[in-house]
């Protein structure tokens, strides 16, 4: 496996970040997540938290380095995220029905395919090529007036219920957790997980910024989405990874969620000990191919 | 230890090309002029890294000592890699590989020999700022050979006064694109990434890790400012810690239009995301007398897409 992550959380005006991101990965797999946690009810950030550890913790269990199941995986971890969230308020005698809540959008990747899960209007994208391919749909009171086609997308952006959310981890209801198809990633595709405080601001232009590389994409969104939402800016969180391929070992570094190197610097030299190994098969193939790239040109008439 | 390889002798008969003198001498190459099978000049570059592999005196063929063979190994590979990023390069502005072959126990890659002068000492000779009118002709026509190297996908990530060639007529040639892929060989054979300090964006002193097309372009703006003032600007990693470096548009002004000297700066930023996006867009903004970020760059498209 081969990809690139970057990622950011920003404060927004609020008082306080209830936001929260992790990623994870294996030899064979990675897991993206975002939790953003609610603001209505005590303690989002503490739900927000508790998701995202239970989740990442689930993961370094289960991912030995495979994960059995995908969609098992994440119904699993995602509903024990619910349960550890309510065991937090009851320990501390917090009714049920007040309990801290979070949205959340989780996402596993192996053998090239992408599996991702969602609660709430925490989002994720597929992008391919800078377009769109698909994002998770809201669990949310405008996206219901959307699908009903009582309002359009953009009316959904600026609607005052806009924040309404149904669907949590966290409290007396058990939550509804929406999972994706197995979808193949190709080289060069994006994920990009997000709270909604970084993507409803910026709305259907949001694709638009991954025409430039992820580490400049992410910045460039939030300052966008914070310039666009001005004084009511909500707390943002983008999570991107960039997919390159599925067939080169991905050499697992220390747990800095750093972002990786792209592959546009990719001719430069990365391992000492890997170029030791040159047999002579390898020198006269490479000679060959050098050869052969000079003659086409040549015979290409470029002169 | 740091004994220097042996040259091959001026009249030497390598493959179809005669050598006729040794041009340079880096730590990692030798360059030649020779002379192929129709008397054509050509410059060819030798891989012979001092201190791996030793040519003394008797036969052209260099010792390796087994301790070296891994490391010697490693260059050959970064060698590889500069023929295969060059030989996919076809372009006036940018040198013309015509060859590539083993003999000597070693690899050459040969190139069109050019006549000229580099950047560098124009600027020596020069007496004073070099006119405006001069520098965008020049580098407007660099940037579009810069432009195709971004274009296959490649980094020069060593452009500097000395590696920019003026022809007789005029036209640049950018050379050398050994630089992101060479490596140069330290105490103990450790490998580090070349970059020359006053040209090296920033990035470059972290590793590897940020750098793309605009480490290249910050390189532009620095030679646009060794061009103004003789001498390159500060090194990066110093910038970082206490910016020391005059603005174009402060050191300039009244001398230069208000825009080329804006477009020095904006590529000199240290932050890469203020810099210019890319070459074609830098070359725009030069030619064209515009500011950037007005819908040249990808970045000030999206700056407008956003703003709205």
């Amino acid at each position: 496996m081969k990809y690139s992550v970057c990622h950011d959380s920003r404060i927004g005006c609020r008082s306080m970040n209830q936001d929260r991101l992790d990623w994870a990965q294996t030899s064979a797999a990675v897991l993206l997540v975002v939790a953003d946690g609610m603001g209505g009810h005590r303690l989002g950030d503490v739900a927000a938290q508790v998701a995202v550890e239970q989740i990442t913790q689930a993961f370094r269990q289960a991912a030995t380095p495979r994960l059995e199941s995908l969609q098992q995986f994440l119904t699993e971890a995602v509903t024990t995220a619910h349960r550890a969230i309510n065991d937090y308020a009851a320990q501390r005698a917090i009714p049920l029905d007040d309990a801290p809540r979070t949205t959340c959008v989780a996402c596993v990747i192996q053998d090239g395919q992408a599996l991702w899960a969602h609660v709430g209007d925490s989002r994720l994208y597929h992008l391919r090529w800078g377009r769109t391919l698909t994002h998770t749909r809201d669990h949310s009171r405008v996206q219901m007036l959307v699908d009903a086609g009582q309002i359009t997308e953009r009316e959904a952006l600026t609607h005052p219920q806009r924040n309404l959310v149904f669907n949590c981890l966290g409290g007396d209801t058990p939550p509804h957790i929406e999972l994706s198809r197995p979808t193949p990633l190709a080289p060069g595709d994006i994920l990009a997980l997000c709270s909604d405080g970084a993507w409803a601001p910026t709305g259907d232009r949001f694709s638009s910024a991954f025409a430039l590389p992820i580490e400049r994409a992410v910045p460039f969104l939030l300052d966008a989405a914070e310039e666009a939402a001005g004084a009511s800016c909500d707390n943002l969180t983008l999570l991107v990874l960039r997919w390159d391929s599925a067939d080169v070992q991905h050499e697992p570094t220390d747990d800095d969620p750093a972002t990786q190197p792209l592959s546009t610097v990719s001719t430069i030299i990365q391992n000492f000990a890997d170029a030791a190994i040159l047999t002579e098969a390898d020198i006269e193939r490479s000679v060959a191919e050098i050869r052969d790239s000079i003659l086409s040109h040549k015979s290409n008439g470029a002169t | 230890m740091s004994q220097t390889n042996q040259p091959l002798p001026p009249g030497f008969q390598l493959e179809s090309y005669r050598i006729e003198r040794q041009l340079s001498h880096g730590g990692f190459s030798i360059v030649y002029l020779a002379h192929d099978a129709n008397d054509l000049p050509v410059a060819i570059k030798e891989y012979l890294p001092n201190g791996l592999a030793l040519r003394e005196g008797e036969g052209p063929l260099p010792s390796i000592k087994p301790e070296h063979v891994a490391a010697f190994n490693h260059g050959l590979k970064c060698f590889f890699e500069e023929g295969r990023a060059v030989a996919r390069l076809s372009h006036p502005y940018l040198v013309r590989v015509t060859d590539f072959f083993r003999a000597n126990g070693t690899v050459y890659l040969v190139m069109r020999y050019e006549r000229g002068h580099t950047l560098q000492e124009h600027i020596r000779k020069h007496d004073g700022p070099l006119p405006e009118s001069f520098l965008c002709d020049l580098f407007g026509r660099l940037l579009d050979g810069l432009d195709e190297v971004h274009a296959n996908g490649l980094l020069h990530l060593d452009i500097k006064p000395a590696n920019i060639y003026l022809r007789a007529d005029g036209s640049p040639v950018l050379l050398d694109f050994g630089a992101a892929r060479q490596a140069m060989i330290g105490e103990g054979e450790i490998l580090k990434s070349v970059y020359t300090p006053g040209y090296a964006a920033p990035e470059q002193y972290r590793g590897r890790d940020g750098i793309g097309r605009w480490t290249d372009l910050y390189a532009i703006g620095a030679c646009f400012y060794a061009c103004l003032s003789g001498q390159p600007p500060p090194r990066a990693d110093d910038r970082l810690e206490n910016d020391t470096l005059v603005p174009a548009v402060k050191r300039w002004r009244g001398n230069y239009t208000s825009n080329f000297l804006e477009l020095i700066d904006a590529c000199l930023r240290l932050d890469p995301q203020q810099r210019p996006d890319n070459a074609r867009a830098l070359q725009q903004a030069l030619l064209d007398g515009t500011p950037l970020g007005g819908g040249n760059s990808l970045f000030g498209r999206l700056r407008q897409i956003f703003a709205h």
